[in-house]
């Protein structure tokens, strides 16, 4: 049966190339976008090296502290001195706490040290922060973003180290200039050289190479140096507010809440700096960061952020899909009705609504799964396109989950657009159809 | 064999009814080769479409074996449509997307049957017709003739019980119409194999053993 099926289909597409052609055209080209969609998603949203923790990490960059300040009325009070009126400002306080101030930023090492150092219900936690500087090399000026980490970084973000080794605690102890770096920034710095044990001059250090690791999917920094290389001035400011952002790791969502509500509790024992005197945390999961960075909204809104993001993304997708999906629903079954007579003879032959439903559906997945086929295809062309074009920072993939993900959308696609032409010819009356 | 009774057949639009059938009584026997006759309109093909199962009488019984055929199911009409009849029809009706073997294996197609057993048959039936030799080619590369003989071979590869030909030599020149006319005599003398020929030719119809005659949707006696 299944090859009758195939052989009507096969026959049917070349007698009507046109159609079939504007059909597979209209399927490639919204699965091509489809797929590219996929490639950015998972980009964003995937597990690779080194986000494998990526789905049970908490990431703390934002906190607020609240000073509750006196309200101030002015009175006015005027005075005709000579024939001329002269003006006198009196203040009077009233009572505290009507007006605050408030400040926002990510926390300071002082706060790691203090509150941060102990989260018992994290099973692992580090911390980091990031500066950009300029090299000056004889090809040009090349700008580099370095990270300043404690040794936990490894563990949290697992990047894959292709020669030499990651720093550890004796290192940021002792204070060893030494550096790990992406392949990117080898490239550019040694060329075709390997760059390990190699010194690398940035802001006036000579850093000694002892890693090479694996350029990310995903954009991070070009290289990773201990911590206590950051200046005194930055670890040692008492205040609470600075530049550090903190990954706590938790074993599961559970445990994240676990984690959210004890940096709540912590939070409320952050003694007074100046005049404020109360203190916010918002540490984020990482739905909850990138609904809140694409939404521009503020990291004590993450979880409605997150909600709207997601209600957004699915009415985009809808609109997305059914469009097309209904240009080419109509086309189908212009092509499809045109065979009105053969359901006539299949039917007075022996033809069900079955048999007929399923020769049609089978036909338009067979259409679809070539079309995504085509368009897993162009879709490898157009990504090797973008990433030589080095219009993004980071590098598009086509790995294996997307190509499955295509190839199904491609099937559901089928089975949507075929799904109402199936039926209606399935229905056809017999005699009406043989009358075609 | 076959038993149409008091059956009336009325096709309603918005305005207006038009009855196509008024209480035809017919009975077929097995191996009977029945022909209708009568004008344009008179309701000849909606009378056989009515006895091959592929249109529903408005009111009245159709039996075969005996068997209301208003009591079984789409599904079951089908598949009863499959085992006993085989329709031949004036305008061919072949698939012009499938090659002649793949158009007389279409019954098969919808049977528990190997691809083996479809293809040994959909030879012989080929062979019977005289066109074996013509199974890879497609339908428009054929003649009107050797078309109507593979609707014929497409109407007997499942050994029907009963065979319906609405007007099978009209679109036929009068040497091909004898050529397609003999081998439905054959059948059914041979075969013993029921068949019921709506045509126009009157020549043609003397050589059934029994004809029918229509006037205005009613039969003529």
């Amino acid at each position: 049966m299944i090859k009758h099926y195939l052989k009507t289909a096969l026959k049917s597409f070349s007698r009507n190339r046109f159609v079939t052609f504007i059909n597979i055209f209209g399927i490639s080209f919204t699965l091509l976008v489809v797929t590219i969609l996929f490639a950015f998603i998972d980009l964003e949203w995937g597990t690779d090296t080194p986000y494998e923790h990526k789905y049970e990490t908490l990431t703390l960059n934002t906190m607020e502290m609240i000073a509750y300040e006196y309200d101030t009325i002015y009175h006015l009070d005027s005075n005709l001195i000579n024939n001329t009126w002269t003006y006198d400002t009196l203040d009077y306080t009233t009572k505290k706490g009507e007006d605050i101030a408030n400040a926002l930023a990510n926390p300071s090492f002082s706060i790691i040290k203090k509150y941060l150092s102990n989260v018992r219900q994290s099973d692992n936690k580090t911390f980091f922060t990031s500066n950009t500087y300029n090299i000056f090399l004889p090809a040009g000026k090349l700008s580099v973003s370095i990270k300043y980490t404690d040794g936990n970084y490894w563990d949290i973000f697992p990047y894959k180290l292709l020669e030499g080794r990651f720093y550890n605690e004796a290192d940021i102890k002792n204070k060893e200039a030494v550096i790990v770096i992406t392949q990117r920034l080898e490239k550019k710095y040694f060329g075709d050289q390997s760059g390990l044990n190699k010194t690398i001059r940035i802001n006036g250090t000579k850093w000694t190479v002892i890693g090479i690791v694996q350029n990310p999917k995903k954009y991070i920094s070009d290289g990773f140096v201990p911590y206590t290389h950051l200046p005194n001035h930055i670890l040692n400011d008492i205040s609470p507010l600075g530049r550090f952002t903190i990954v706590f790791l938790a074993k599961n969502k559970h445990q994240i809440k676990k984690i959210k509500s004890e940096l709540k509790a912590i939070q409320a024992t952050i003694e007074p700096f100046e005049d404020y005197t109360e203190f916010f945390f918002f540490p984020e999961t990482f739905p909850e960061k990138f609904a809140t960075n694409l939404m521009n909204s503020n990291a004590e809104d993450a979880s409605k952020a997150l909600q709207k993001l997601k209600a957004r993304l699915s009415l985009f997708g809808l609109f997305f899909i059914l469009l097309p999906l209904l240009n080419l629903l109509n086309i189908n079954l212009s092509r499809v009705f045109e065979r009105k007579s053969e359901i006539g003879i299949r039917k007075s032959f022996g033809a069900n609504t079955t048999h007929i439903f399923y020769q049609f559906l089978f036909e338009n997945i067979l259409l679809s799964l070539a079309a995504g086929v085509i368009a897993l295809g162009a879709s490898y062309f157009v990504i090797h396109l973008i990433n030589q074009s080095e219009v993004l920072d980071n590098s598009l993939y086509l790995n294996p989950t997307i190509i499955f993900w295509g190839l199904v959308a491609s099937f559901v696609f089928g089975i949507l657009f075929g799904v109402l032409p199936a039926i209606r010819l399935s229905k056809l009356n017999i005699v009406n159809a043989l009358k075609n | 064999m076959i038993q149409l009774k008091k059956v009336v057949k009325k096709y309603r639009t918005e305005n207006i009814e038009t009855t196509a059938l008024h209480d035809i009584n017919l009975e077929v026997q097995k191996g009977e080769f029945v022909s209708i006759m009568g004008p344009s309109g008179c309701g000849k093909s909606t009378l056989l479409n009515v006895i091959g199962l592929l249109d529903k009488p408005t009111e009245g019984e159709v039996l075969f074996f005996d068997q209301d055929m208003r009591k079984m199911s789409a599904k079951n009409l089908a598949k009863f449509r499959n085992e006993n009849l085989g329709f031949i029809f004036q305008s061919f009706h072949l698939i012009n997307d499938l090659k002649v073997i793949d158009n007389v294996e279409l019954p098969l197609i919808y049977r528990k049957a190997t691809s083996t057993e479809r293809r040994r048959r959909a030879e012989e039936a080929l062979e019977l017709v005289g066109l074996k030799t013509r199974m890879n080619h497609f339908p428009t590369q054929l003649s009107g003739g050797q078309r109507q003989r593979v609707a014929i071979a497409r109407a007997i590869v499942g050994n029907p019980k009963l065979i319906l030909a609405d007007e099978p030599t009209g679109n036929l020149d009068s040497k091909n119409g004898q050529d397609v006319m003999s081998i439905l005599l054959d059948l059914n003398q041979k075969n013993n194999t029921t068949i019921i020929m709506v045509t126009h030719d009157e020549a043609m119809a003397k050589q059934t053993e029994r004809l029918i005659r229509l006037y205005d949707g009613a039969q003529v006696y």
